[in-house]
């Protein structure tokens, strides 16, 4: 049990130094990279279940015991939320990688979903050589990553002034088949807690918002709708950086 | 033990966006324009030079006021505002263009490309304008031939209302003895804003690193 809070500490030092410099963005040159025509979209990399995260609560205060208080408490709330999704159709990595389709053949290429297995969170380590899939003439890849915050519903405090809201954190990255080559790097949140620089923010959509948890998973449907609209707009906002 | 990470990553950013956080002020919008006298071309006379930086280093950003002084143009659309920013010799560059909230406005920004005589090179794609936390940008690489960056109000859009909510954390010391304890607490906000043919735009050059 100690390790494992060791552990969640460490991680969350990591990723504190993470937003506190954010990389910095790469724009992507449509003129200079106009024999890109086919992108091969990388499986995505997402957790299979949205998580559902309390940004401010009574139990940060109180260091170690609050943490562990806190951890249990989130992991009931994942788990319930995870079950009443369960009762609905939907499924996020199907919805996001059709979104990420739609939004990159709405660009005006041609899309190809192309499989990859991700040992590890975060972007690929190595792309496939071009040769590989060679029938699709694929030009670039599109590896998007839902890490971190990865995607759900945050509510920044407690009560009903802050409600719950989904929410999506993923970083993207067009990377040129031939020679590995990143056109494109940035990142893309869709309901931010604060104003975070370098990255591009979208505002959350008002018709999504529960008062609480019990509403939230009281409601699985329109639950399940309110993923559905953060992860499009997410994968758009990725297909108009690379436009 | 990622997602208790990322509660974390959550909580901490949102602290420090609201630590460094400092009231803009609160400019009434300019919806039109009519009255004044516009030219159909943007006056080079006016060009405001952009430093550039190199990849790596902070950026040296100007910031250009576009009132109801700032000069106008004739277009098709209509009458807008603008300003124009020279670029730097060299490049190419990674430009940022940003419209900055002021309470109630926005300016909503059209973005244009001149070259070295003033005459359009190329037009920057309205959906290309993306928020970046509280302002509305624009992230792209310059082109050879491309001198000067002409930003003008977006006509079509001047009138427009945009409602925007954001969530964040505030952390608060509470003395305890010889030492504290923090306390942290949500909130969110709704910002209404109207979009404006004036405004606040910030421009920046960033060059690559040589040999990269």
């Amino acid at each position: 049990m100690q390790k494992r809070i060791v552990l969640r500490l460490l991680a969350c030092l990591m990723l504190a130094g993470m937003s506190a410099c954010a990389s910095d963005e790469i724009p992507f040159d449509h003129s200079a990279n106009s024999g890109i025509k086919t992108i091969g979209i990388l499986t995505p990399a997402m957790p299979d279940t949205p998580q559902i995260v309390l940004a401010s609560d009574v139990g940060q205060s109180f260091g170690l015991v609050g943490a562990l208080v806190d951890a249990g408490m989130k992991e009931n709330r994942d788990t319930d939320f995870e079950k009443a999704l369960k009762g609905t159709a939907f499924n996020s990595a199907t919805r996001y990688l059709a979104a990420l389709h739609a939004a990159i053949a709405a660009r005006g290429y041609a899309a190809v979903d192309i499989p990859a297995f991700r040992p590890k969170a975060g972007f690929l380590k190595d792309y496939p050589p071009a040769a590989q899939y060679a029938q699709f003439k694929v030009d670039a890849y599109l590896d998007v990553a839902l890490v971190g915050y990865e995607y759900g519903y945050i509510a920044a405090g407690i009560g009903s002034s802050t409600p719950y809201r989904p929410f999506a954190y993923a970083r993207c990255r067009l990377v040129r088949a031939s020679d590995g080559a990143v056109l494109m790097d940035d990142t893309v949140v869709y309901n931010p807690i604060g104003t975070p620089a370098k990255m591009v923010t979208i505002a959350p959509d008002p018709a999504y918002a529960f008062t609480d948890f019990d509403t939230l998973v009281g409601d699985p449907d329109k639950a399940a709708k309110g993923l559905d609209v953060s992860l499009t707009a997410s994968a758009d906002a990725i297909g108009a950086l690379v436009q | 033990m990622k997602r208790a990470a990322a509660h974390c990553a959550v909580l901490l950013a949102g602290l420090s966006a609201a630590s460094c956080a400092s009231k803009p002020p609160d400019i009434a919008p300019i919806l039109d324009i009519a009255a004044r006298d516009c030219p159909k071309a943007a006056s080079l006379a006016v060009a405001m030079p952009v430093a550039a930086t190199q990849a790596g280093d902070s950026t040296k950003p100007i910031t250009a006021m576009i009132d109801e002084k700032a000069p106008c143009l004739a277009g098709d659309d209509g009458k807008a505002l603008y300003a124009l920013f020279r670029l730097p010799d060299g490049g190419p560059f990674t430009v940022s263009l940003a419209s900055l909230t002021l309470g109630r406005s926005l300016f909503a920004p059209r973005a244009d490309m001149l070259d070295d005589q003033g005459a359009e090179v190329r037009q920057l794609p309205p959906s290309s304008f993306m928020f970046r936390g509280t302002d509305m940008t624009v992230l792209f690489r310059s082109h050879a031939g491309e001198r000067y960056l002409l930003v003008r109000s977006d006509v079509k859009s001047a009138g427009k209302p945009l409602s925007r909510v954001s969530g964040s954390v505030q952390q608060t010391a509470l003395p305890v003895g010889y030492g504290a304890i923090y306390i942290y607490t949500g909130s969110e906000t709704a910002t209404d804003t109207t979009w404006s043919l004036n405004g606040e735009v910030r421009v920046s050059a960033v060059a690559d690193k040589p040999g990269s």
